[in-house]
């Protein structure tokens, strides 16, 4: 079992199965070997971790996604942002928590959550005007006139589809 | 903040007088009653008026408050919008999330995400996140465009579509600016409508392509010399490996190419049905040795002749084999020969025959004793005789998934599949859409006899080797299967009733959504269904 001690100062045991998604847990253990001791978590908080967790759970023993750009360009287009069923349920989470996982994802190196949590604010996203895109994430037009003035002559770009 | 006013305001009321209390005789007021009645109405207009401004001084007062409100919530949302996490996460993480979008077909991502505040806008500038090109080169200024983009893709994978109409004076200089970056090139994806336009351009690429992937060929027509595409110029392409063509006949190739994944849609935009010749088809895969993955798909339904030949061709690595033909053409299968084929997908692209189609269970046979390590069989509204699901069952000891849409299997064959000596001991999935001559009970039996031995009641242990256990049964708009049935699979298993979105060939058709039959589940058990039912 291995212990995790996330931002918020809890302690999580966790198999060690489960928590070696985790490309940044697994090549810790690696380096220093099983032992007692927690692993600290600063940028991780529990109620992320706790969702980090169940995400691995579900996964556990499913092989690891390779980093070939090669095999990921295999995709196709539509496969690009599908997302399983069940994947889909379990980051059916608010925005802000839907942004922690991305972070977590990252931090901890766990590819599959991390393309999870980006396809589903790909899909958010997709096909929205730049100001549906604010609205919907509460982001402030912070441009300035130059900025505005380039803006414009770069939509003759974005015409078609 | 002062709230003494509004108490000022609710007691400055006038006392009202009646007028019926004042005039003399109701019946017939005298002329002091009538100047009375006048000097009351005069009043009380008075202080109707009175009230009117005062109410005019507390909506001025009430809108003020209002507009207070208003900038202290805009104060909030723009404190809240600087700590959105949508704007403060790592600009490399944003590249992935519009990298993303724009892979998935969202051509204009780029340009939309960069306009939207100066954190995306930095992290639009990812080189990568410009890498998909699509230039339909109808509209406007294409050259301009390509210049823009690839100035900002610098040196990352270019990914290009081209859209090319009948008269396009733009290509020429469009190909002269994005073939010096050919070295780039990893998807080239081009659509003309006709041959004539696609070979200009593999004549203008006739150079390495050191990278490129995946080529899309899409064209409607022939052109009117009856032109067909040169692929001769992909020669030196040594890292192509996907490539889907569509186009009204067979592609053609002179030599050996490395290419692993072939879908090939055969299409037309005339009434001039083109026929698949055997010998073609042989040869266009025996240059293709490395070959894993093949589709054949007939775009429109109709009668296509196939000329059934005897030689056939060795496909040592092909995995996946997917034929959305006609059933007429699936003959086509004796051309082959697959011994390391995993899945194969048999799908009608013509309208259901409403019985058993005889050559194709025949073919479907003499294929499948070539390829025994298949996992995965689909007969997809191809229906074969009930005598040639046994023979598949018969050849295909490894099969893990059985997949049919329309088709007449009956409960004599899947006792087949029985635990214990039954045929296919790993099988594992069933998925069963429209198959209205089984019974859900057949269903629940077999699914039983798959259970390990512990789980089963009043069993005697068996010295059999076990077979696996079934992890799910797919069944949708199969008639005899009753809502008993499926309470008892989900007993036992996952039972669904719902498609598969990924990888079902019905979410595209749109035939299987048997919503209200999922509504109607749903109610009748007040939203307590176990979770091994998948609605």
């Amino acid at each position: 079992m291995v212990h995790l001690v996330t931002s918020d100062n809890v302690e999580f045991v966790v198999e060690k199965e489960v928590v070696e998604r985790s490309v940044l847990i697994k090549n810790m253990l690696e380096d220093v070997g099983e032992s007692d001791q927690s692993i600290p978590l600063a940028n991780v908080s529990s109620a992320v971790l706790r969702k980090v967790i169940e995400y691995c759970e579900h996964h556990r023993g499913e092989p690891l996604p390779s980093g070939d750009a090669d095999q990921n360009q295999d995709e196709t287009r539509k496969r690009t942002t599908d997302i399983s069923e069940w994947d889909q349920k379990f980051i059916t989470v608010d925005q802000e928590m839907l942004f922690e996982i991305i972070l977590a994802a990252n931090y901890l190196d766990i590819k599959s959550l991390l393309d999870v949590g980006c396809k589903t604010v790909a899909n958010m996203i997709k096909g929205k005007t730049p100001d549906e895109i604010r609205r919907l994430f509460n982001i402030v037009n912070d441009f300035t006139p130059e900025e505005e003035a380039q803006i414009k002559k770069e939509n003759e770009w974005a015409e078609d589809r | 903040m002062d709230r003494g006013w509004y108490h000022n305001v609710v007691v400055s009321s006038t006392p009202l007088t009646s007028v019926m209390d004042c005039v003399s005789c109701i019946r017939e007021p005298t002329e002091d009653d009538m100047t009375l009645i006048r000097q009351i109405i005069m009043s009380d207009e008075e202080a109707i008026q009175e009230l009117n401004s005062e109410t005019t001084i507390l909506y001025s007062v009430l809108e003020r408050l209002r507009l207070q409100k208003d900038k202290h919530q805009e104060n909030i949302r723009r404190a809240r919008s600087l700590l959105t996490l949508a704007r403060r996460l790592p600009p490399e993480l944003l590249a992935r999330i519009f990298e993303t979008c724009a892979k998935s077909g969202w051509t204009r991502a780029p340009v939309a995400v960069s306009q939207v505040c100066s954190a995306w806008r930095k992290a639009a500038t990812f080189p990568r996140v410009w890498s998909h090109l699509f230039l339909d080169l109808r509209s406007g200024n294409s050259t301009g465009k390509v210049e823009f983009w690839l100035s900002k893709v610098q040196h990352a994978p270019l990914h290009i579509t081209l859209d090319i109409p009948l008269e396009s004076p733009s290509l020429d200089e469009v190909l002269g600016l994005l073939i010096p970056r050919s070295k780039q090139w990893h998807t080239l994806v081009v659509k003309s409508v006709d041959s004539t336009t696609m070979n200009y351009v593999f004549r203008r690429c006739s150079f390495p392509l050191p990278n490129l992937r995946q080529l899309n060929l899409i064209t409607e027509t022939e052109s009117s010399q009856g032109e067909a595409v040169n692929m001769a110029s992909l020669q030196d392409a040594p890292r192509l490996s996907r490539l889907l063509i569509v186009q009204p006949n067979l592609p053609q190739w002179s030599s050996f190419m490395g290419v692993t994944k072939l879908h090939v849609v055969l299409s037309s935009s005339t009434l001039f049905t083109p026929s698949i010749n055997a010998t073609d088809w042989i040869e266009m895969l025996q240059a293709l040795p490395e070959l894993r993955d093949l589709t054949l798909e007939l775009s429109k339904p109709g009668t296509r002749t196939y000329n059934d030949t005897q030689p056939t061709v060795d496909l040592p690595h092909l995995e996946l084999l997917t034929l959305h033909v006609s059933p007429e053409v699936n003959g086509i299968l004796l051309t082959m020969r697959a011994p390391a084929l995993r899945q194969l997908h048999l799908r009608c692209s013509s309208e259901p025959l409403a019985r058993p189609h005889m050559p194709s269970g025949a073919h479907l046979c003499q294929f499948l004793e070539s390829s025994p390590c298949v996992r995965l069989l689909e007969l997809y509204d191809v229906d074969v005789e009930r005598i040639d699901f046994v023979r598949c069952f018969e050849l295909l000891p490894k099969l893990e998934e059985l997949r049919l849409h329309d088709s007449d299997i009956a409960d004599e064959q899947l006792r087949l599949l029985h635990g214990g000596n039954g045929y296919c001991p790993n099988l594992a999935r069933l998925d069963f859409h429209w198959c209205n001559y089984l019974t859900g009970s057949a269903l629940v039996n077999l699914t039983r006899s798959r259970l390990p031995q512990d789980e089963r009641e009043g069993r005697v242990p068996s010295t059999m080797p076990p077979t696996r256990r079934i992890h799910e049964v797919a069944v949708i708009n199969c008639l005899h299967v009753k809502e008993q049935d499926v309470l008892d699979l989900a007993e036992m298993t996952l039972c669904r009733l719902l498609m598969r979105s990924d990888e079902d060939h019905c979410y595209t058709r749109g035939c299987c959504n048997n919503e209200r039959y999922r509504q109607r589940l749903r109610l009748r058990h007040n939203n307590k269904l176990p979770e091994t039912v998948i609605l």
